[in-house]
């Protein structure tokens, strides 16, 4: 028994040196990555603060000293960035407001859109019901390029070009929110509907103060991916909503309209101004936003 | 097992269900429009404006007139068959964005494995790798040009090593090279993040068993977490894939106020940028959308064959 016992001592010795043989081997490795890893998060960080230094220099002292630190801070320019920083006749208020509208409507139009579908694909039997999830999954495989001409021809027929009607666009029902909240309507159990239906409640109703609710976080973790998306977006606000230049469309129209004489530390304020509600976002639903980001449905 | 509100069984169309149904399609009433109108009419329209030539004429209520042609096709074929023509360039320059995020994927699977391994500051890594994935694009690009350009951070670090940093935007033979560097430098954000969510869920007892088994951490990594998330790994590649042709780089951003000429430049295009910029021009459309239509034809095959070699390669690992 002892013997038995010394044996498995010996054993277990014998598999923590292996454990710490394979960590020394890991070691040179693993300094050399951090290494790199720590030179890339420095250019990062440098870039972020290079911006943040730069907007609250003096237009002299950004052209005398580009690379160095303010001498003096000058907060004032983030108020004349406010005052100043224009596309056509939109100022930074309304920039914000039209960022606004145009990124949290669309999203949450687009997130319940695809709620709807997804609860009644998952949930509901009729005819229709498979041929609805393959054309989800088919429309996602198909690779388009270049539909911006139709698209352009197709909203000015309709109106909606340069027209914030144009958000009717996002209301799309099928997509990646469309698979993320198909999967979680799937695995939702039916009991709470049948227990409603029983006190008399109607299918609608079941929806709206049912089942909606539970899928509350779900929703509201893809409606954060989805307004930072939309918020980012400068490519069809340019192209579409021309009258109305959303933080990020706006800034680069700024750049082109006011040509060379760009007040370079009044533009970057403008710039970190324009990523402050998505930095923020990201602070407070940070796990939120990486966990939506990550459940693309991949397996592995 | 969940019950649903129609059971599967073939039942009588009854009062209850025809109730089911009416809330079932009134439901998907307005997304459906919606899709009929965004999605069908829209690539409709693209392929019937691939096929329509502007007359130059106008209609008694000003509207332009159109006829049946393959004139599109023809003017891009020949078009084709220069090689100093913008199509082509443009193509050149899409495949060398594809490229780069063709090789951006074993890049950013390596970062998310030494970040799964919790190397040092790993949590502050990760956070800071994710950044430009957050941060607006017109922010990181406006500073990346100054970063870069004459007297700025980079040309004073080439300058201790006693050489000076050539023109790397205004100059167009540099350029796509200089916004796929900054692409790089951006681009590592929501594939690392899938890559380390697949795999935080590899077993750890395999991953301990490994460890006292002594095996060294590029086995581990070969043998044991590769074909553990290969599934993730194969999504995004088909992915690139199925983004081949709209591959391309903040070109509009870098071709600010003093450099508008950029948007114009053939070295300077892609493909899906060119679309973009025609249709910015608002005229002649339908030379752009035979152009879109082209590159989705051959585009449709290719995704699909690369779907199939890489369901052929899976591990089909399970666990």
């Amino acid at each position: 028994m002892q013997t038995a016992v010394t044996q498995n001592s010996a054993t277990v010795e014998n598999e923590n040196k292996k454990a710490k043989k394979f960590d020394k081997s890991y070691l040179p490795v693993k300094i050399i990555v951090f290494v790199l890893f720590a030179l890339y998060a420095f250019t990062l960080f440098y870039a972020m603060l290079w911006a943040i230094g730069t907007s609250l220099k003096t237009q002299e002292e950004y052209y005398e000293n580009i690379n160095g630190l303010p001498e003096q801070w000058k907060f004032i320019n983030y108020v004349t960035a406010f005052k100043s920083v224009k596309a056509g006749e939109n100022g930074m208020i309304t920039m914000f407001i039209n960022s606004l509208w145009y990124a949290c409507g669309g999203s949450i139009l687009g997130v319940l859109t695809s709620a709807v579908v997804a609860y009644v694909v998952s949930k509901y039997k009729f005819p229709g019901r498979g041929f609805l999830y393959g054309l989800a999954l088919v429309t996602m495989m198909i690779p388009i390029v270049g539909s911006f001409p139709s698209q352009y021809r197709v909203y000015n027929m309709l109106h909606i070009l340069d027209n914030p009607m144009i958000l009717v666009t996002k209301m799309a029902g099928f997509g990646f929110n469309f698979i993320v909240l198909y999967s979680f309507f799937k695995t939702l159990s039916w009991t709470y509907a049948e227990a409603a239906f029983i006190d008399g409640a109607s299918h609608l109703r079941v929806f709206l103060r049912v089942m909606l609710p539970m899928s509350l976080p779900v929703m509201g973790s893809l409606f954060l991916v989805a307004t930072i998306g939309a918020w980012n977006n400068y490519m069809e606000p340019i192209l579409f909503l021309q009258s109305y230049p959303t933080l990020t469309s706006g800034l680069y129209i700024f750049q082109l309209e006011t040509s060379r004489n760009v007040d370079y530390p009044v533009l970057f304020a403008g710039l970190i101004v324009s990523v402050v509600p998505v930095i923020l976002m990201f602070v407070f639903f940070q796990n939120t936003i990486m966990e939506s980001m990550s459940v693309g449905g991949i397996k592995g | 097992m969940e019950l649903l509100p129609v059971v599967a069984k073939k039942r009588k169309l009854t009062k209850r269900t025809l109730k089911e149904w009416l809330f079932v399609y009134g439901m998907l009433l307005i997304p459906l429009i919606q899709f009929a109108i965004f999605y069908i009419w829209i690539n409709a329209n693209s392929i019937i404006m691939a096929f329509r030539e502007f007359t130059f004429e106008w209609d008694e209520n000003d509207n332009e007139i159109y006829v049946w042609s393959f004139y599109n096709f023809t003017r891009f074929f020949k078009e084709w068959s220069n090689p100093e023509s913008v199509i082509v360039s443009a193509l050149m320059n899409t495949l060398k964005y594809f490229a780069a995020g063709v090789i951006m994927v074993p890049v950013t699977f390596f970062v998310s494995y030494f970040l799964y391994k919790k190397i040092w500051g790993y949590k502050m890594f990760r956070v800071v790798f994710f950044l430009p994935s957050i941060v607006s694009a017109v922010l990181f690009v406006t500073t990346y040009i100054e970063l870069i350009k004459f007297g700025g951070a980079l040309s004073t670090v080439w300058s201790w090593f006693g050489a000076e940093l050539p023109e790397l935007i205004n100059d167009p033979e540099r350029t796509t090279g200089t916004i796929i560097a900054f692409t790089v430098w951006t681009g590592f954000g929501v594939n690392m993040i899938l890559y380390q969510s697949a795999m935080s869920r590899v077993p750890q007892e395999i991953i301990e068993a490994s460890k006292l088994d002594g095996c060294p951490w590029y086995k581990e990594l070969w043998s044991i977490i590769i074909p553990m998330v290969w599934s993730t790994v194969s999504t995004t590649l088909i992915l690139q894939f199925t983004t081949l042709f709209n591959s391309t780089g903040p070109i509009l951003l870098f071709a600010d106020a003093g450099r508008q000429a950029l948007l114009d430049n053939k070295e300077v295009t892609t493909i899906a940028f060119w679309i973009y910029q025609k249709t910015r021009g608002g005229v002649d459309l339908n030379y752009p959308a035979a152009i879109g239509l082209f590159f989705t034809a051959v585009s449709v095959p290719l995704v699909f064959l690369v779907r199939w070699v890489f369901n052929k390669i899976d591990p089909d690992v399970t666990y």
